[in-house]
């Protein structure tokens, strides 16, 4: 029997200008910009429990398809959806968001875990211009 | 402190940044780095220390002159460090983050 892949998870948290149920239902809006699948080459969206999804993120000129089920829909406070794509190595990844009310904003955070710890994910080719443009990107945002 | 916040702590400055992509171009000596800038060769050197200490740049003592070399190992490991998800959702959360901004602005 082989042994279980070693995984990791990502948590990311953010303030956004929103009551808690605006971001939900915006996240949860395909044709909102802040759903994350907005954009997509190809989407089908069904934000039911036990429901499916699947888009198709470009990365440079390669398709890679994501797909995955809604587990828990809470309006205002929780989504948790599986996630699979070529860089979960047929693990089933699980992304959580949570809304919570701070003040007139929402503390939004987000959490993928379950995501194989390998070079897969690991984004090694980029090198200094990648970070560079990272950087820019943040601070730009960060000044906006 | 970790490579993480030593390098993101060295690039966090503008001066840097420019003096990083000055020296992304090819060795050079510390007046030549000072050239383009507005700045004293102090705060030249004080740049180049908190570089230095990230490990962004090595120094070679040439007679009289220093030689500054740029060294990417620590934002090979940085860049490294970064998961292909970490940068889709930061890239997502910061549209999400400006969206609303801009939403609330025009209120």
């Amino acid at each position: 029997m082989s042994k279980p892949m070693k995984t990791m998870e990502l948590n990311i948290n953010r303030t956004i200008a929103a009551t808690p149920a605006e971001v939900y239902d915006a996240w949860l809006d395909p044709n909102s910009p802040v759903n994350p699948f907005n954009g997509a080459k190809k989407v089908v969206f069904d934000p039911r429990v036990g429901a499916l999804y699947h888009f198709t993120h470009m990365q440079g000129e390669v398709e890679r398809p994501h797909y995955g089920r809604f587990e828990e829909l809470q309006r205002g406070a929780k989504i948790r959806m599986t996630w699979m794509s070529n860089h979960t190595r047929g693990l089933e990844s699980i992304v959580t968001v949570t809304f919570k009310a701070k003040g007139e904003d929402t503390l939004l955070t987000l959490k993928h875990a379950n995501l194989p710890d390998d070079d897969m994910g690991a984004a090694h080719d980029e090198g200094w211009k990648h970070f560079m443009g990272l950087l820019e990107q943040h601070f730009a945002t960060a000044r906006a | 402190m970790d490579t993480l916040s030593s390098v993101l702590g060295a690039v966090s400055h503008p001066s840097r940044r420019a003096i990083l992509d000055r020296l992304a171009r090819g060795p050079a000596r510390v007046t030549e780095i000072a050239e383009p800038f507005d700045m004293s060769l102090n705060a030249v050197s004080k740049h180049l220390k908190v570089l230095e200490a990230a490990g962004l740049i090595r120094r070679e003592v040439v007679g009289r002159e220093h030689v500054i070399e740029f060294d990417a190992t620590p934002l090979r490991e940085v860049s490294g460090w970064v998961h292909e998800y970490e940068r889709f959702w930061t890239k997502h959360l910061d549209r999400v983050e400006k969206y609303f901004k801009e939403k609330r602005k025009a209120k």
